[in-house]
């Protein structure tokens, strides 16, 4: 097999007509849960769940291996994911919605993070605040649109009431956060982009009222070496300097 | 998160364990209604065993604190360490609450 034909791997074999579109880009293989095999300059995504209109926008992007980490009913397997970030320096992965809403993303990224590079105890909380805090930014406010100004109790219950709606929704709950990882001698490199339409970077603005929320920006500046924002504000890359 | 309460002398004391992050509003919820129902003047809640929060736990502690503030009750915080002791400092609830180590 060469090692530049473009593959991709899911858990199981989509419906047929899918296949055939997906047969234009790539060749179709199931993986039946076991690592398929690597090599050297490829560009890798990592899928939680696959659907085909994600497998479409990834052959514009140029990737040659596309492999669904789901197994069974568990939308990612760790399994897989330590394997390929510890073979791979530079490393795609992109997750539902749902799914980063329902695990601790910024966790389990870390903890691979951490296995990689020798970070120490603070740099490693500093690491775990930062991407779960862009990654709540991508999912409530970028791809679900949420907007986060609760003062009261009774305000927030209703907009975890919103999130709750925006999780059960078909549509939403299906928008994608890509994390782009990559590991360079001394330093670690985190992008997380949204699905969602942006908002205004310049418009940032801290307040000396007390507000139960907008911290998350204020957060990352003090955990990071510094930061990012491209992409109309739904991507921001995060840099970590051992 | 989870957590225990017992009630001396007027004070409730409020002893969380594991993680405070968005994803636990709904147990966090529960320390509300204790602040709301209790009548007691002081609210300690305790970090000593909290290894991490995030934006959105720090938010439900000023909710809590208005609760309080409504209820004539008292918040405070006690014994932040690591993680949570960081975030403490960095968005300034250092000046917002009475924070005590015991």
């Amino acid at each position: 097999m060469s090692s530049l034909v473009p593959h991709v791997y899911l858990s199981e074999l989509p419906e047929k007509i899918i296949q055939e579109d997906i047969k234009k880009h790539y060749k179709v293989c199931v993986h039946n849960n076991s690592s398929p095999p690597l090599f050297n300059g490829e560009k890798i995504l990592l899928l939680s769940k696959f659907y085909d209109d994600t497998v479409k926008k990834a052959a514009n992007n140029g990737f040659n291996k596309i492999i669904e980490i789901s197994k069974g009913s568990d939308p990612i397997s760790l399994k897989s994911l330590r394997y390929y970030f510890s073979r791979e320096d530079k490393i795609t992965v992109s997750l539902l919605s749902s799914t980063v809403y329902e695990h601790n993303i910024a966790f389990i990224l870390t903890e691979l993070i951490y296995r990689k590079l020798n970070f120490s105890k603070d740099e490693i909380n500093d690491i775990k605040t930062a991407i779960n805090e862009a990654t709540l930014n991508a999912v409530m406010h970028g791809n679900l649109g949420l907007s986060a100004d609760y003062k009261d109790w009774e305000q927030f219950t209703e907009f975890y009431s919103n999130l709750k709606d925006g999780m059960a929704d078909d549509i939403k709950s299906r928008k994608r956060i890509d994390y782009f990882v990559n590991f360079d001698n001394r330093q670690v490199r985190v992008t997380i982009k949204d699905q969602g339409l942006g908002f205004c970077t310049s418009d940032i603005k801290g307040s000396k009222k007390i507000y139960p929320y907008g911290r998350g920006l204020k957060i990352i500046r003090d955990c990071v070496s510094h930061f990012e924002f491209s992409g109309n504000g739904s991507e921001i890359t995060l840099y970590f300097d051992i | 998160m989870d957590f225990s309460h017992s009630i001396n002398g007027g004070v409730c004391k409020i002893a969380m364990t594991g993680k405070l992050m968005f994803s636990d509003n709904q147990r966090f919820k529960d320390i509300i209604a204790i602040l709301r129902n209790h009548d007691v003047s002081s609210i300690i809640l305790d970090f000593k065993q909290v290894e991490f929060i995030d934006s959105a736990g720090l938010g439900m502690l000023l909710m809590a604190r208005e609760e309080a503030t409504n209820a004539n009750k008292e918040l405070v915080l006690s014994n932040p360490q690591g993680q949570v002791k960081k975030m403490f400092e960095i968005t300034k609830f250092t000046n917002i609450f009475i924070i005590i180590n015991s």
